[in-house]
């Protein structure tokens, strides 16, 4: 009996720690949603890649605007909110907004803010992007051994009977 | 700006730091990184002005180290005995006085109880109040020995954030020195490398990432400037830097990440080399 009580009790702790954590990541989400954007949920660093941090951050903008995830005049996140929610040095976070303002996709000022400039020229990249996925896909499926036709067959079965769209 | 000259700081007959010179920017973060022994704490500590240097100079914003100086510089040691007879209450009050700003803000993070003696913390909770306090006084400077493996996710992230917010906001002059980048990995912009007392490398991090490339292959070709390789199954492993166009006529020619980069720098066959 008092083996018993004791694992309940434990049971209840372990309940209680996962309330906690249930709470914490709910409290993120609702945090990435509505008081932020959902922007911040698109962008993350990985530290184990070759490529540079602000490269990466120019990327997932440029990917977040090609998706439609943040459009024309938008705002995006301050230089401190975005370091500070990835943990990265604020002139990282700088430096892919000013390379972002000189390639006219974002404007705006350190102080004041950025936003979207135009999703026009990302519609010119949107193809780049596209094509750079794809590589990254097909690179991986030729390494797990598919043949042409059936990585075609994999491609043909995302779209409706005919192929027309 | 620090101005560091031909500075040397021996201890008996080795020279820990040894003629070592570089120049660091107001509001750069920097990962000073080196194998045991390399001279990274005894650097950090000529900079903190905790130890004094036997030739050389360190010279902050053109200045002399002075007591002016000093107050702009705060300094978080891995092995921390100072105010361990004291409470969380003196010490903050001892430290206040001294750098002429009160610390009672401290860290949005833990909350010590002001009775509690320092003795009585963990490595961990001494580093963040230590920081606390550190940042509490806005230095100018902030030089970190390797303190963050003592500190759990949730501390580490305090950490990070409230020297994030300073570098931000007061363009704080960070230096770090770690073993592993991984735990600190956002916050350098430039990385430092010491072997034997000097500097092996200083480069910015970005630009290492693109100078540094790896290769498989049996011989390195003369126009490739290998820094070291070693052996990898049936073929060897080149590391190559500076990296030259030439080298993509190579096989698997890759660009590696910052931790595998000190990785091939920091110890065995590049010292040796």
């Amino acid at each position: 009996m008092g083996s018993f009580s004791a694992l309940y009790s434990k049971e209840n702790t372990i309940r209680e720690k996962i309330k906690k954590s249930v709470d914490k990541t709910v409290s993120l989400y609702y945090y990435c949603d509505t008081v932020k954007n959902e922007l911040f949920a698109e962008l993350a660093v990985d530290f184990a890649s070759p490529l540079p941090v602000y490269e990466q951050i120019k990327r997932s903008i440029k990917q977040a605007i090609a998706r439609s995830i943040i459009s024309e005049s938008q705002a995006l996140p301050s230089i401190r909110d975005l370091a500070s929610f990835l943990k990265i040095n604020p002139n990282t976070v700088a430096r892919a907004y000013r390379e972002l303002t000189q390639e006219k996709i974002v404007n705006g000022r350190a102080g004041v803010g950025f936003w979207v400039e135009t999703t026009e020229r990302m519609e010119l990249d949107k193809s780049d992007l596209l094509r750079e996925e794809f590589k990254k896909f097909m690179e991986k499926a030729i390494e797990m051994g598919f043949s042409q036709r059936q990585i075609r067959e994999l491609i043909d079965r995302y779209f409706p009977e005919g192929g027309a769209r | 700006m620090i101005a560091i000259n031909q500075l040397t700081v021996r201890f008996g007959r080795v020279r820990a730091v040894d003629g070592l010179s570089a120049t660091i920017d107001k509001g750069e973060s920097i990962l000073l990184a080196g194998a045991n022994g390399a001279g990274k704490t005894t650097l950090l500590r000529a900079l903190a002005g905790v130890l004094r240097s036997d030739h050389g100079s360190i010279r902050y914003g053109g200045r002399d180290a002075d007591h002016r100086t000093r107050r702009r510089i705060a300094y978080i040691a891995a092995s921390i005995s100072l105010y361990d007879t004291m409470t969380v209450k003196e010490a903050t009050r001892l430290h206040g006085h001294f750098y002429g700003r009160s610390a009672d803000w401290a860290l949005s993070g833990p909350a010590f109880p002001p009775g509690q003696r320092i003795a009585s913390m963990s490595k961990g909770e001494k580093t963040i109040f230590f920081l606390s306090l550190a940042l509490a006084a806005l230095p100018d400077y902030l030089f970190v020995d390797d303190v963050v493996h003592f500190l759990d996710p949730h501390l580490r992230e305090v950490f990070l954030t409230s020297i994030l917010r300073l570098i931000e906001e007061k363009q704080l002059t960070v230096i770090m020195a770690s073993q592993s980048s991984f735990e600190i990995e956002g916050i350098p912009e430039r990385v430092v490398i010491m072997e034997k007392g000097r500097i092996i490398l200083d480069e910015r991090v970005d630009a290492l990432k693109q100078k540094f490339v790896k290769f498989y292959g049996t011989s390195a070709p003369r126009d490739i400037p290998v820094v070291f390789s070693r052996q990898w199954q049936n073929s060897r492993e080149m590391f190559v830097y500076p990296y030259v166009p030439e080298v993509h006529r190579l096989h698997g020619v890759e660009h590696l990440s910052l931790s595998e980069i000190l990785r091939a720098f920091i110890g065995g066959e590049y010292a040796r080399h």
